[in-house]
């Protein structure tokens, strides 16, 4: 029998709908693989199933995995589906199929290769967006926006809206994602949302943003405050790698 | 002393950035708060940093002084009497709009404030409060301050700075009151401690930055050599600010500093020392700051001397064992043994000591004894307690939940069996993981010497005599 194919749009919803439909149609493991649509390869003696977007179903995934296997799996699946990893889908897929036998112990069965490996998208997925919550750059527009952008390998803006969005409640802020672009919408004192963004309008939007004094004193006190004799330019590196800082004030000029 | 008044904001911020550098507490942890409406910035407990400079270190907060004036004369400090640099303050509007500014584009987690001493302590505490009450009230910043507490400042002072910051800290500056008394004559264990004291009592107990793993019962350990410092009783005289909300108060506890390689201390001075501002002062952090050498003085290691890098990383290292591990710094280090080897980690160190408790069966051992393997930490840990509930846990597995296998393969079994077949010999083992570190530990501190190569030692081959 031919291998069959899920193909789905890449956002939570979109998979979490291609969840559904394949659970549904109930295509024996080996021979079911879903994958997001975008760059996809075709091949031979494949069936291909073109999954759309259901709002409802993903809900209903949603909450089935919230119920019946906790919140932090489904927490782990969530992010996990933000991933750029291409075997994401498969492993949640396979993931859920252990939580519906095991329930809520399967979080913790660490040693499982398919929760190892649902573990280590999260974790990635994770803490890209906690670097991108430490090392995000807002510039100011004329009109007193705070404009950021960020060249992500993951889609990790839905997991920094909260996080800039309670600390800045009085400004009106934006972040870019060029990878994936999509854009994170705050304005002062209304609910942030998440919009796509066609490519000119994303240059658009970033170029509003200007230099100014306040850019130059950080990169002062920035060169001030290390310590020449502790030099250790490898251990900046650990921290904070090359790919992070095309948009980092202090490492421009 | 030349004091130039009339510094662009620039020149002010690279004067007394360089100057607060060399405190190597930048960390904006300990405390979650909630951003709200109508202020900027939240915190979160775990810190975050902004960036890191280039040698490594973690830029979290706006770390400044807010004078770099000083009447004191500590032998070891850039900022002393006697140094011939350029002296200048902020004003309280500054520190507020290089704060605010730097914080909504994300360069800052918020404010790091320290202070030379100018005219006296009282003064210098009470300039520091106008600053950090405007940022407060008037710029509603929410989020981290940390902020130094001046030892000799009056009590009432200190308190009311308390209540606007989220850490304090008093630097301990050196580990023995003899090493004080010789490079800081202006200084007394006593005048450190009593502001320790002060907003430890304030804060109320149980904040201390050790951890408990439900192992040993921690009985007091005495610190050798310290000064009697007296308890400063919590003083209701109505001059005080009236007790507000507990939690408000400095509610991510203080923290303290000590100098490492200005002076003779060894490594078991130093960390019992740690260890007793751990327990009896409820610290959270005590940080460790190798001594840069930058001041010419007979008493003092020469210009030009290299900082003790690796020294302090072991240190740093041991300091985690006590909070984070259960350890007891008389567990690690003895006055016989009194420092640490500075190319095996402490934990290691101490396992190869202690052969006759391993190896250790991973489905078995307690958590408390998982955590002292060297190569499991505390979240591997965690992990194998949780996973063993439901599967028997092989190497393969433990290689899954995080274990750096290649250290810790010599002290643990798996279903009764061990990795490779080891044999359990301090010489034998110490050799094989100095072997793993040895690059490692030379990138920490090239300034190492080697010793000769030795065909029996080094080839694993047994002494054939």
């Amino acid at each position: 029998m031919n291998r069959v194919v899920y193909l789905c749009e890449d956002t939570p919803d979109g998979i979490f709908t291609a969840i559904y439909d394949a659970w549904a149609a109930g295509i024996p493991d080996g021979q079911l693989s879903i994958r997001v649509e975008d760059n996809y390869m075709m091949e031979f003696f494949t069936d291909y199933v073109y999954v759309q977007t259901d709002l409802d179903k993903a809900v209903k995934v949603a909450r089935s995995v919230s119920r019946k296997i906790g919140h932090e799996a489904y927490d782990m699946m969530y992010k996990a589906s933000l991933s750029c990893e291409e075997e994401k889908i498969d492993v949640i897929y396979h993931f859920l199929k252990m939580g519906f036998t095991y329930g809520p112990t399967v979080v913790t069965m660490h040693t499982n290769d398919t929760v190892c490996r649902l573990f280590e998208l999260s974790r990635t997925v994770t803490n890209e967006a906690h670097l991108f919550r430490e090392f995000v750059r807002f510039g100011e527009s004329e009109e007193g926006i705070l404009i950021a952008r960020i060249k992500p390998k993951n889609q990790v803006l839905s997991l920094m809206a909260h996080h800039f969005a309670d600390r800045f409640p009085e400004e009106h802020f934006v972040i870019l994602d060029e990878t994936h672009r999509m854009g994170l919408f705050h304005e002062k004192g209304k609910k942030w949302y998440l919009s796509p963004l066609a490519v000119d309008v994303l240059e658009r939007i970033w170029t509003h943003s200007q230099g100014e004094k306040y850019e130059d004193l950080w990169r002062s006190f920035f060169r001030t405050i290390a310590i020449r004799e502790r030099t250790n330019p490898k251990c900046q590196r650990n921290h904070c790698a090359l790919r992070y800082r095309d948009y980092m004030v202090e490492f421009q000029r | 002393m030349t004091i130039m008044e009339d510094l662009s904001l620039e020149e002010k911020l690279t004067i007394l950035a360089d100057g607060a550098k060399y405190d190597v507490a930048c960390t904006s942890s300990g405390v979650e708060r909630k951003g709200k409406q109508g202020m900027t910035g939240n915190t979160a407990a775990c810190g975050i940093c902004h960036s890191f400079s280039a040698d490594g270190r973690c830029v979290s907060l706006l770390k400044i002084l807010y004078t770099n004036e000083c009447i004191y004369d500590c032998k070891y400090c850039v900022n002393r009497k006697s140094n011939d640099t350029l002296r200048t303050s902020f004003t309280p509007e500054e520190v507020c709009e290089l704060t605010m500014q730097f914080y909504r584009r994300n360069y800052i987690e918020g404010l790091f404030l320290s202070s030379g001493i100018r005219n006296n302590p009282t003064q210098t505490m009470e300039e520091i409060y106008i600053a950090l009450k405007m940022l407060r009230e008037e710029h509603h910043f929410n989020g981290y301050i940390h902020v130094k507490a001046i030892p000799g400042a009056d009590p009432r002072v200190i308190e009311m700075v308390g209540y606007l910051a989220d850490r304090m800290s008093t630097n301990l500056e050196l580990p023995t009151a003899e090493g004080l008394r010789e490079l800081a004559p202006n200084k007394t264990r006593q005048t450190i401690l009593t502001p320790l004291r002060q907003i430890q009592n304030r804060i109320g107990g149980g904040y201390s930055g050790i951890h408990r793993i439900g192992m040993q019962g921690g009985q007091d350990l005495l610190m050798k050599g310290e000064d009697n410092y007296t308890l400063m009783e919590r003083q209701d005289n109505g001059l005080m600010v009236p007790p507000k909300n507990r939690k408000n108060f400095v509610p991510a506890g203080q923290s303290t500093q000590m100098i490492v390689g200005a002076t003779s201390e060894n490594d078991y001075q130093i960390l019992s020392v740690a260890q007793a501002l751990y327990r009896q002062f409820d610290l959270r952090r005590v940080f460790y700051s190798a001594y840069i050498a930058l001041n010419d003085d007979s008493d003092l290691p020469a210009v030009g001397t290299k900082p003790p890098l690796l020294r302090e990383h072991r240190l740093y290292q041991a300091d985690w064992l006590l909070r984070f591990y259960g350890f007891e710094a008389g567990e690690l280090l003895t006055e016989d043994r009194p420092n640490f080897n500075v190319y095996l980690d402490p934990k290691c160190e101490w396992a190869l000591r202690h052969l006759e408790l391993f190896p250790v069966e991973v489905n078995q051992a307690s958590y408390a004894m998982l955590l002292r393997v060297p190569g499991i930490g505390v979240k591997s840990a965690r992990r194998i307690v949780m996973a063993r509930r439901t599967v028997r846990i092989t190497f393969d597995g433990l290689k899954r939940i995080g274990v750096v296998l290649k250290r810790a393969h010599y002290f643990i079994t798996c279903g009764g069996k061990m990795l490779y077949q080891t044999k359990i010999d301090e010489d034998y083992i110490t050799r094989r993981i100095l072997e793993l570190d040895h690059k490692k530990n030379w990138e920490l501190d090239y300034d190492i010497t080697f010793r000769q190569l030795s065909l029996f030692q080094d080839m694993g081959m047994e002494d054939v005599s």
